[in-house]
């Protein structure tokens, strides 16, 4: 209640829900929502039955679980993870203590990975490792989770205990991505271009997974004609991969190609991410048109009002972006800051660090910028972005590019 | 193995990038003071998606589900309400009466809008809701509650499946309560706002001289500092506390990225002053004319704390204190200082223009980034 972040939120959820009106619609044909039958919705149904049929077949269970996961990750919907806690919820206890269902378990950290309950997840893959090191995917994830928190050394830890038990291509793409966070940029950046190179007939969503990271070490270097062409690719072989789409997005943002954002993003605005970044190349357009400022001023709102939300309801989820709106798109620093500072005490990837740096540089916050240099001095992180904005080229810069 | 490499991509994100919302509904509950009888009014608001998982409303299996369809199973809807959401007060639970379906369009879609007035018995000062809609098909569900009474400040808080039940006190805050709570977003908000304190601090800088040609000799006594200290202050303060109270009743607004950049200027204009005065008597007149701006930035934080309409004066008094009191605690710690340096040849050589210097970039880069 003390935090005036906790006012503003709750301000603006009163505001748009108060100001909703219902009503009785006078059209009884009034269509008020599509029943999705789809041969996945129907695949879903079908398997959910079955598990409710057999609520001690735990085969049931994890098939309906399993297939819930995949349907959130292909649709972009967590509605459909909500589903599969619902369904593991009442038994994973049970399968904890037993160690009988690992592969419930890994549903289980999927789920509170998810939910950005790092925590329970860490423990559940903990349990899973000690049960059986058959799935490499366990390892993948506590990587994934580490690393995400900034724990580069456990990271790379889980990396390593994939070796001979993955293919040579994920095992480097594991170990080069946090190498590369901890001062082996270029020696990683070649090593998985040359892996890439030579298993360039691996699984195309693999391989937009690989690009990416990529994409992610040039920008790093400052390749930028490179980065370019791997965000490219890895998006045309995984088109619906948002978060690609989203680095890219920014990456344009960042050379000031706000032309060629708004033409990658133009029919993929159904997320906040999206618009944000779509939102912000319109801003920094310049367009006199009344149309496209009508259209600026709608789609900051439906940000806002979606961000207050998202705030009250999820938490902590979606704090970068939140901070990247109030910077570039409310231009309130101080707020700005506030949600970097909240967002870096839970996650500590790079582009955290970055949105951190950016509103502290602006605001002159000179301890926290001391604490991101101390940061990136202990990881011997390298990136040519951040040091343009650690030397304030960014000044120069920044009329340029609009994310530095 | 399959299977294995084909999640790869999803194993090593991880958020999602969120297309849909979780699922939510909004309950409202308005406790009335001008009815004697049924005084907690309830609203329910569902999606449309969320409640066809507890039931079909396709009756005639075409796909889509009408407003026709939907009103035809009102009594179910109402049982599913009726039988997922309980209020209770310290003498049991009340029964949900007068209870009508309508519908309402948000964001994400139209969502099924029960009313319904609360009977309790007994003293409802402080009651609790207990709910339990969906949580056995969707553990991410979570309902927003928004409770509301006269005399208290809106509160929302969330129910989820690891907390299902919410205790809720109908007392009013005290006048005190209210006001020292505001007071403290004041001085919290000038401890955060940087670009405040820069112009502050540019006002302050030049009081310890007096300008004799171009000539800059250090005052001797305190008393004058103090006087046009308190001038200063006393201008700044009266500005931004009538536009604060303008922007506060809608009768002036301005957008937030133009008074933004306005208090950007605003520092440039002050350091610059300082180096090259052109305001050489009477700087309270440039902190009222700045002051006023400074008081639509306020305005706009004020306005996202949530002003309660029946305490409106008094929460707008008490952010304004706070504001003031923020003030004070930047001018003791800027004054004697600034006093103490006024002999000091770093000071008055170096100190004194390059910190100005710097003001001007600062404020200049601000202004930048909020007109970019």
């Amino acid at each position: 209640m003390k935090h005036p972040l906790f006012f503003i939120i709750v301000f603006f959820i009163s505001i748009s829900v108060c100001n909703a009106a219902p009503f009785t619609p006078e059209n009884e044909n009034l269509v008020i929502y599509q029943v999705e039958k789809t041969a996945l919705s129907e695949k879903l149904e079908s398997l959910r039955i079955n598990m409710l049929e057999n609520k001690t077949n735990s085969s049931d269970l994890e098939a309906y679980v399993a297939f819930s996961i995949n349907v959130a990750r292909k649709k972009s919907d967590p509605r459909y993870f909500g589903y599969a806690k619902a369904a593991l919820q009442p038994t994973i206890k049970q399968y904890f203590i037993s160690g009988t269902h690992t592969g419930l378990l890994i549903h289980w950290a999927d789920i509170m990975q998810f939910m950005h309950q790092f925590d329970e997840a860490e423990r559940t893959l903990q349990r899973v490792i000690n049960i059986s090191r058959d799935n490499p995917r366990t390892n993948l994830m506590l990587s994934a989770i580490y690393q995400a928190q900034g724990r580069y050394p456990e990271a790379l830890k889980q990396c390593n205990a994939l070796f001979t038990r993955t293919s040579m291509l994920v095992l480097t793409a594991c170990i080069t991505q946090i190498k590369s966070l901890t001062g082996n940029l270029k020696d990683s950046f070649t090593v998985l271009s040359k892996q890439v190179y030579r298993e360039s007939h691996s699984n195309a969503v693999n391989h937009a997974w690989v690009l990416s990271i990529l994409a992610e070490m040039s920008e790093r270097l400052n390749k930028n004609d490179q980065a370019a062409d791997f965000f490219t690719e890895s998006l045309r072989l995984d088109p619906l991969n948002g978060f690609t789409r989203s680095a890219y997005a920014d990456f344009l943002l960042d050379q000031g190609k706000y032309r060629q954002v708004k033409d990658i993003l133009s029919d993929h605005l159904f997320t906040d991410g999206l618009l944000l970044r779509y939102t912000m190349a319109d801003v920094h357009s310049k367009s006199n048109h009344q149309s496209t400022r009508q259209e600026i001023r709608n789609n900051i709102e439906k940000l806002h009002a979606n961000y207050s939300l998202s705030q009250k309801m999820d938490g902590d989820s979606h704090l970068r972006d939140q901070a990247i709106f109030y910077l570039y798109l409310k231009k309130q620093q101080s707020k700005a800051l506030a949600l970097a500072k909240s967002n870096w005490e839970i996650y500590k990837e790079p582009a955290d660090a970055r949105i951190l740096l950016r509103c502290a540089h602006l605001a002159g916050d000179e301890k926290t910028i001391n604490q991101l240099r101390e940061w990136k001095e202990s990881n011997r992180y390298e990136n040519a972005v951040w040091d343009q904005i650690m030397n304030m080229d960014g000044l120069s810069g920044y009329g340029k590019g609009t994310t530095l | 193995m399959k299977i294995f490499f084909m999640s790869i991509f999803w194993v090593m994100t991880i958020s999602l990038a969120q297309a849909h919302q979780t699922s939510d509904s909004f309950l409202h509950i308005n406790m009335r003071d001008d009815v004697s009888e049924h005084p907690i009014e309830i609203q329910w608001e569902v999606a449309i998606r969320d409640l066809q998982l507890t039931q079909n409303f396709d009756t005639n299996f075409d796909g889509a589900i009408s407003w026709g369809e939907l009103k035809r199973k009102q009594q179910s809807i109402i049982n599913v309400f009726s039988e997922n959401i309980t209020i209770s007060s310290v003498e049991g639970a009340c029964s949900l009466q007068d209870n009508t379906l309508l519908l309402e369009k948000h964001s994400d879609g139209y969502y099924a809008v029960i009313k319904s007035n609360a009977n309790c018995t007994g003293n409802i000062s402080e009651f609790d809701i207990n709910y339990n809609f969906l949580f056995d098909i969707d553990a991410l569900h979570k309902s927003l509650v928004i409770f509301s009474a006269e005399g208290t400040q809106m509160e929302t808080r969330v129910i989820s499946s690891s907390e299902r039940t919410l205790s809720f006190s109908n007392t009013p805050l005290s006048v005190i309560g209210q006001f020292s709570q505001f007071v403290k977003e004041g001085v919290w908000h000038i401890g955060i706002g940087y670009d405040h304190i820069l112009f502050l601090i540019c006002l302050l800088l030049p009081v310890v001289w007096i300008r004799k040609n171009r000539k800059l000799d250090p005052v001797t006594r305190f008393k004058p500092v103090l006087i046009d200290v308190v001038k200063l202050v006393t201008a700044f303060t009266l500005a931004h506390s009538i536009t604060l109270a303008l922007a506060s009743l809608n009768i002036v607004t301005i957008p937030a990225y133009i008074i933004e950049s306005l208090i950007a200027f605003s520092i440039i204009v002050a350091a610059t002053n300082n180096l090259y005065p052109f305001i050489k008597k009477r700087l309270w007149w440039m902190a009222f004319a700045f002051g006023l701006i400074h008081g639509f930035g306020f305005a706009n934080v004020l306005s996202d704390l949530g002003l309660n309409n029946e305490m409106f004066v008094i929460n707008l008094i008490g952010f304004n204190v706070g504001v003031e009191l923020g003030q004070l605690v930047i001018v003791a710690v800027v004054l004697p200082i600034i006093y103490w340096a006024r002999n000091f040849k770093l000071y008055k050589g170096i100190v004194y223009p390059a910190s100005s210097t710097a003001m001007v970039f600062i404020g200049g880069f601000w202004l930048i980034e909020r007109v970019a």
